[in-house]
């Protein structure tokens, strides 16, 4: 009897089971995800091509892009863009940005994101001066790696403009 | 040596939590505001010029849910500068954290990278005031700054290995972006002094220590997760700026606000024990001026702190 009561006797507070920390697991966690996809950058040629793909936001769904957004991508890629005025179709093809007839206005070096050209404000005044038609030709590359997207950008009535992709090829070892 | 109690910060957030909390909420705060006047100027475009893109949804590419996403945002932080119940700071902070998701997914600013430093800093908030609920300070502070460390080693992380390119070892991205044009004090003097190939050859080294720092900072934060590895991040990060672009620091504050989080802690520490009466009334009975403001966020005196309701305590 003495035994059974001894047995059920609690012991000192402190020697309760200590509860799981799951807010910090959880924190870990999710920097183990990302610390672990973006190093596995430079090895991984999948992992290189989904994030040249959120570079020119052609990722498979707006979904996976959403996704790849938790990566930091701060100055990544060499990443180059053409303006032009021509509505040509897009050949780009090789390590030709754009075909030799197309009159390139303004060309120069992005840090990243190369479609921001448009799709951020601060370009929009200066580059959307009142043509119907633009293409805009983005190329990022990254360890012999490289992604050339084509887009249109088409006036659309009420000051608006549409930006359609026309191509996008990866390309490299 | 002051017994501190698990659960302490419960109810409120005691002084010490409090005053960290509060100093990375007004850098957070800071670095948002910082792009205020570019984005008032941007506004306008956005409503007149729309770009209809079928790859954003139609409400993430309305400069309606911009504006409202920064607006909630800038309050969040603000109301966080308040001193109140722990679970109104919580509830603050998640829709601050939810807000700059939207910003971080919307059109008109996925590419600022002010946002996504900024949401780093709201999920860490978000983590230290669910554990306020159980751990002591001395628990928080210290789970806070290594968690802060892994933060800033992943964001260094993300921007060196974007640039182990030979584009950016041979430093043509950097020249082509900075020195070539760049109107900033740092290039500007640059091209004054030196003729073009000698600016390319800076271009290549700038570029090689800026790779260089990244990644060993990445390195240096997770081996040595003490206040020296975080002043050197608050360096770099400070230095990135003033030898960039001075809209840098909209992205950088955060970060910097994160580091800061191991120099409190090693302040705390030293300060309880030193004086552990100052450090439970905020340790505010032994730091002056800049230096107090750099601890604890704010500038007040010992005596009002003494004399709080013992439920803040």
């Amino acid at each position: 009897m003495r035994a059974t009561a001894f047995e059920k006797t609690p012991g000192p507070p402190s020697a309760g089971k200590r509860p799981i920390d799951f807010a910090t697991a959880g924190f870990v966690l999710v920097l183990l995800t990302i610390g672990g996809w973006t190093a596995a950058m430079p090895i991984s040629r999948s992992v290189q091509d989904k994030a040249l793909e959120r570079f020119h936001l052609a990722s498979r769904s707006f979904t996976e892009w959403a996704m790849l957004q938790s990566v930091p991508a701060m100055y990544n890629f060499a990443n180059h863009y053409c303006w032009s005025s021509r509505p040509h179709g897009c050949e780009t093809s090789g390590s030709a940005m754009v075909p030799r007839a197309w009159r390139v206005e303004e060309t120069a070096a992005v840090n990243h994101f190369p479609v921001r050209l448009v799709t951020f404000a601060d370009n929009r005044v200066r580059l959307l001066r009142g043509a119907e038609e633009y293409r805009l030709v983005v190329r990022s590359e990254y360890r012999g790696r490289s992604m050339t997207s084509c887009f249109e950008v088409r006036a659309g009535g009420e000051g608006s403009y549409v930006l359609r992709r026309q191509l996008s090829t990866l390309e490299g070892d | 040596m002051v017994p501190f109690r698990a659960g302490e910060n419960a109810r409120y957030l005691s002084p010490v939590a409090s005053n960290l909390f509060r100093l990375l909420s007004g850098l957070t705060l800071l670095a948002i505001l910082w792009k205020a006047p570019g984005y008032l100027s941007l506004f306008p475009v956005y409503r007149e010029t729309p770009l209809v893109d079928e790859f954003f949804p139609y409400w993430l590419s309305h400069p309606r849910t911009l504006a409202l996403a920064y607006l909630g945002t800038v309050l969040s932080l603000a109301v966080n500068m308040i001193r109140m119940p722990r679970r109104f700071l919580l509830s603050s902070s998640a829709v601050g954290f939810a807000a700059l998701l939207i910003l971080c997914l919307h059109q008109g600013a996925y590419n600022d990278v002010t946002f996504y430093t900024a949401a780093w800093n709201l999920l860490w908030s978000i983590w230290f005031l669910c554990r306020s609920r159980i751990d002591s300070t001395a628990t928080l502070l210290a789970k806070g700054s290594w968690l802060a460390h892994g933060v800033l080693a992943i964001i260094l992380l993300g921007g060196a290995v974007g640039k182990w390119t030979s584009a950016y070892w041979s430093g043509q991205v950097l020249y082509e972006i900075y020195f070539a044009e760049r109107d900033f004090w740092f290039f500007n003097l640059l091209r004054g002094w030196c003729d073009d190939s000698t600016l390319r050859q800076l271009a290549c080294w700038y570029s090689r220590i800026v790779i260089g720092m990244e990644s060993g900072m990445c390195v240096a934060l997770l081996a040595f997760p003490g206040r020296w590895s975080a002043w050197g991040a608050v360096i770099l990060f400070a230095s990135i700026a003033l030898f960039s672009n001075w809209m840098l620091f909209s992205v950088v504050l955060s970060p910097i606000a994160l580091a800061l989080v191991s120099v409190y802690r090693h302040r705390y520490l030293t300060d309880l024990a030193e004086d552990p009466a100052s450090v439970e009334n905020g340790g505010c009975s032994r730091a002056r001026g800049f230096l107090q403001i750099l601890r604890y966020g704010r500038w007040f005196g010992s005596e009002r702190r003494a004399v709080l309701p013992p439920r803040l305590h």
